[in-house]
């Protein structure tokens, strides 16, 4: 039966050349840029080198410290290194802690001034377990290095290119802010989609005085953001809960300003938007959602009155095809679910080029939709969840396109349809 | 001729019913980026109230301790605010500088946003009563002889305000709220945060925005000079300042460079030194680009509705005259001229786009009312409405004779004889 659907479709398609094709197009162009919308989210989601394990990733974003006498002192702001070392570094719950706190700075070589500025991860060895990085040659910075406070940098290839032309010059040394820091590795650079782990340059942040022994608001604030990475995702709460613990001891040490770590957000929570710079707000599936479905709606809807009135068209043209299959005895489920099956093949052609589309469409948008500088890769692009959004989405282009006009023909009387009575 | 068009429309209803309701949707939504689009333009092409040409912004560092040249804690007699001073005055030394000056978190297009609650001293208005909160640059007096700040009667800011202690220069919007109108607002006193400090008004500028997508705020400018220079610098730490250089001409990155590189010793004090420079356009960009991309978000959401208005239309128009080539066949056996049916057709398409303008007044009647227009940053004025209304009409007009245009050709070249055949 369906075959016989399949081929009847088709035939139609090659009958009526033009109007498939702005079928077609139509859908495809819908659904690309559905897509887009999904694949804006799924970038932000979803995990690729260096950040395979998001979902095994949880986030500080920032902290409070407000002050035990002055009620009007209070601060939301990044942490100190005090508040690192105290209260996530001797964590027992997660697979790994890191701290990072990220400048700008010219990157010189020793006999050279350059002025070319780039981003400098100031961190921890703790970072090169959490974030699975590509070391094209050597090696990350040690846990000797990183107690010493030794000048040791880890750069990109893109960078060791422009600085030496080559990507191996592991042992050379680079200049920033007068200090000169010996190469310990190359790494392969990350996209810019990869937020927390994105830098040029990586260093042990005990090699930079200045950010170290924080005494800002009573050496609770300061520069650094964290990242968690547990065992498994349902190790989240007792990590929370292990955290909270660490900060109320942290308390116990009567300083001037109480620490306080509000959010540890998850990927989904940093995909939808949550956010702890200047006051911190969480936000969930549902206020993402009262945003996002208008767009996506208006996306769908609309194509469906293009589509519903080519077919209501095309539909009214067999009436007395359909008027006779029903005087021999077709239901109306029948007949119903033919005209929503042969529509599925042009819905179906079309949401097939609009995954190619939005792709297309991604990358030459990217300056808007992303940002200019960030590299989308395969890894990024094509998981499993495109393809489910896509289905997902054709058919309900096609439900509600088509569902109308095969309603309608269904229910027709049958002397109406033979007769093709235009009044009904 | 319009009256039979309506009414074969109205034979046709059914799949009319469809693509009209596309056409009221699309010119419903069209029409409403086509009024942001007015607003962000308009508001775009008004005065700044300040100049960046040629200006570069010097990025401060503070020397880790394990740098050469470190100067420890016991070998270190100076400030922060000395430091700062001093760099200034070496850098303005340099023929090449037009002039030199410092603000914190207040530069243009810097993200600074700091808030100081302010009332009038003598102001009998509703802000005397209570502290607002007004946006607050603090900028050292250069800033406004480097930015080219005016007062609003069209003197220079700079000579009003050079050699003052504790003083302030205030927005026509700040002045306007502070005293309505009322004249000599010069000298006047203001009392600012909670404590019972007060400043002298030295100016009232002309009206700044803090970019090109804003309208302008009530805002006032603290100078930082004598104390207030020092404690801010402190406060903040050297290094925080945003360093502004107007230099004489314009200059490519390189020879900034260049001239950074030639500057030598000269950009270090102590342990605060110049980094690197970059142009305040810069930051400009950074700071318009979320608008930009708002826009560019909307212009494709546009295309895809221009695309799709394409698309149905050449689709029911398609479909229409293969069911109706009986109907041409018709008239061109009767002697209807080809122009005299295209025109039909085109005539056709434009009514139906025509019979959705009563309901998108309506609709646009209502946004009015529910206040859903921007009229913050603009006016609703005739020529608002005017130029939204035609534009969005024009481009949907325009969609639509290229969507007929291809079925059209089809149909006017088919031979009677042949359109007869299908009646």
């Amino acid at each position: 039966m369906f075959k016989q659907y399949l081929k009847q479709a088709l035939q139609m398609l090659k009958e009526n050349r033009l109007t498939s094709v702005i079928s077609i197009l139509g859908t495809a162009l819908s659904i690309a840029m559905i897509l887009v919308v999904v694949l804006q989210f799924q970038i932000r989601l979803v995990g690729f080198r260096p950040e395979s394990n998001r979902d095994r990733m949880l986030y500080i974003l920032g902290i409070r410290a407000d002050s035990q006498t002055d009620p009007n002192n209070r601060n939301s702001t990044a942490m100190s290194d005090g508040v690192v070392k105290e209260c996530l570094y001797p964590l027992q719950t997660p697979e790994s802690v890191t701290a990072m706190a990220k400048d700008r700075s010219i990157v010189s070589l020793p006999n050279r001034r350059l002025f070319e500025e780039y981003v400098i991860c100031y961190t921890d060895p703790g970072f090169w377990k959490v974030f699975d990085f590509h070391f094209l040659s050597g090696k990350p910075f040690t846990e000797a290095d990183f107690s010493s406070g030794l000048p040791r940098a880890v750069i990109t290839n893109t960078l060791a290119r422009k600085l030496f032309g080559s990507e191996e010059p592991v042992g050379k040394e680079i200049e920033m802010g007068y200090v000169s820091y010996a190469v310990t590795g190359v790494v392969k650079e990350p996209s810019r989609a990869a937020g927390s782990a994105y830098s040029d340059v990586w260093v042990p942040y005990t090699s930079n005085t200045n950010y170290v022994n924080n005494q800002s608001c009573g050496g609770v604030c300061g520069n650094f953001q964290a990242v968690i990475l547990a065992h498994s995702s349902g190790d989240f709460d007792a990590i929370r809960a292990e955290i909270k613990q660490a900060v109320a001891r942290y308390n116990a040490g009567g300083r001037d300003f109480v620490l306080g770590i509000n959010y540890i957000f998850s990927r989904v929570d940093v995909a939808l938007g949550s956010n702890d710079m200047n006051g911190g707000i969480q936000v969930g599936w549902l206020e993402y959602l009262t945003q996002k479905v208008p767009l996506l709606l208006f996306l769908l809807l609309v194509p469906t009155l293009n589509l519903t009135g080519v077919i209501q068209s095309s539909v009214q043209k067999r009436r007395s095809e359909m008027g006779l299959r029903k005087a021999f005895g077709a239901t109306k489920g029948r007949l119903l679910t033919q005209v929503l099956c042969e529509n599925l093949i042009t819905t179906m052609i079309g949401g097939i080029i609009g995954i190619i589309l939005s792709v297309v469409l991604l990358h030459l948008c990217k300056s808007f939709l992303l940002s200019r500088e960030m590299v989308i890769t395969f890894e990024m692009l094509f998981k499993p969840a495109l393809f489910a959004a896509a289905l997902f989405f054709t058919l309900l282009l096609n439900l509600l396109s088509a569902g109308l006009p095969a309603i309608r023909i269904a229910r027709e009387q049958i002397v109406d349809a033979l007769k093709d009575n235009d009044n009904s | 001729m319009i009256k039979h068009i309506l009414k074969i429309m109205w034979n046709q209803r059914r799949t009319n019913g469809w693509i009209f309701a596309e056409l009221l949707i699309v010119a419903g939504v069209l029409w409403v980026m086509v009024d942001t689009f007015w607003v962000d333009n308009r508001t775009y092409h008004a005065p700044l109230g300040f100049d960046i040409e040629n200006v570069w912004r010097f990025k401060l560092g503070k020397l880790n301790a394990k740098a050469p040249g470190y100067v420890v804690d016991s070998l270190y007699h100076s400030s922060d605010p000395e430091d700062l001073t001093q760099l200034m005055n070496q850098i303005r030394q340099n023929p090449e500088v037009e002039d030199v000056c410092v603000t914190f978190y207040s530069c243009p297009y810097s993200n600074g946003n700091s808030w100081r609650p302010v009332k009038p001293v003598d102001g009998d208005t509703l802000y005397a009563k209570t502290m607002e909160s007004f946006q607050m640059r603090n900028v050292t007096p250069e800033y406004f002889r480097l930015f080219r700040i005016q007062t609003n009667d069209g003197g220079q800011v700079y000579d009003k305000i050079k050699g003052r202690h504790n003083a302030i220069v205030i927005t026509p919007e700040m002045a306007e709220g502070f005293y309505h109108g009322a004249p000599n607002i010069v000298g006047r006193r203001v009392y600012h945060s909670e404590n019972e400090q007060t400043s002298e008004i030295a100016a009232v500028s002309t009206s700044i925005r803090s970019n090109e997508y804003e309208r302008p705020e009530a805002s006032f400018y603290q100078c930082l000079e004598g104390e207030i220079f020092n404690s801010v610098v402190s406060g903040f730490g050297a290094e925080r300042a945003e360093f502004c250089v107007r230099m004489k001409r314009a200059y490519t990155q390189d020879e900034m460079n260049r001239f950074l590189d030639g500057m030598g010793d000269r950009l270090t004090v102590n342990n605060l030194y110049v980094y690197g420079v970059t142009p305040i356009s810069y930051f400009r960009e950074g700071h318009l680009e979320y608008y930009e991309r708002e826009a560019s978000n909307k212009m494709s959401l546009m295309a895809f509705m221009l695309v799709n208005v394409f698309f149905g239309i050449i689709g029911t128009f398609w479909l229409r005259m293969q069911n109706r080539k009986g109907e041409i066949g018709l008239r061109m056996a009767l002697g209807a001229h080809r122009i005299t049916l295209q025109r039909y057709m085109y005539t056709e398409g434009l009514c139906l786009l025509a019979l959705t303008l009563p309901l998108i007044i309506i609709f646009a009647f209502n946004m009015v009312y529910m206040d859903r227009l921007d009229t913050y940053r603009q006016p609703l004025t005739a020529m608002r409405f005017l130029v939204t209304f035609g534009l969005t009409y024009l481009l949907m007009a325009a969609m639509i004779c290229i969507g007929i245009w291809f079925p059209v050709r089809k149909a006017v070249r088919l031979a009677p004889a042949e359109a007869l055949h299908y009646e």
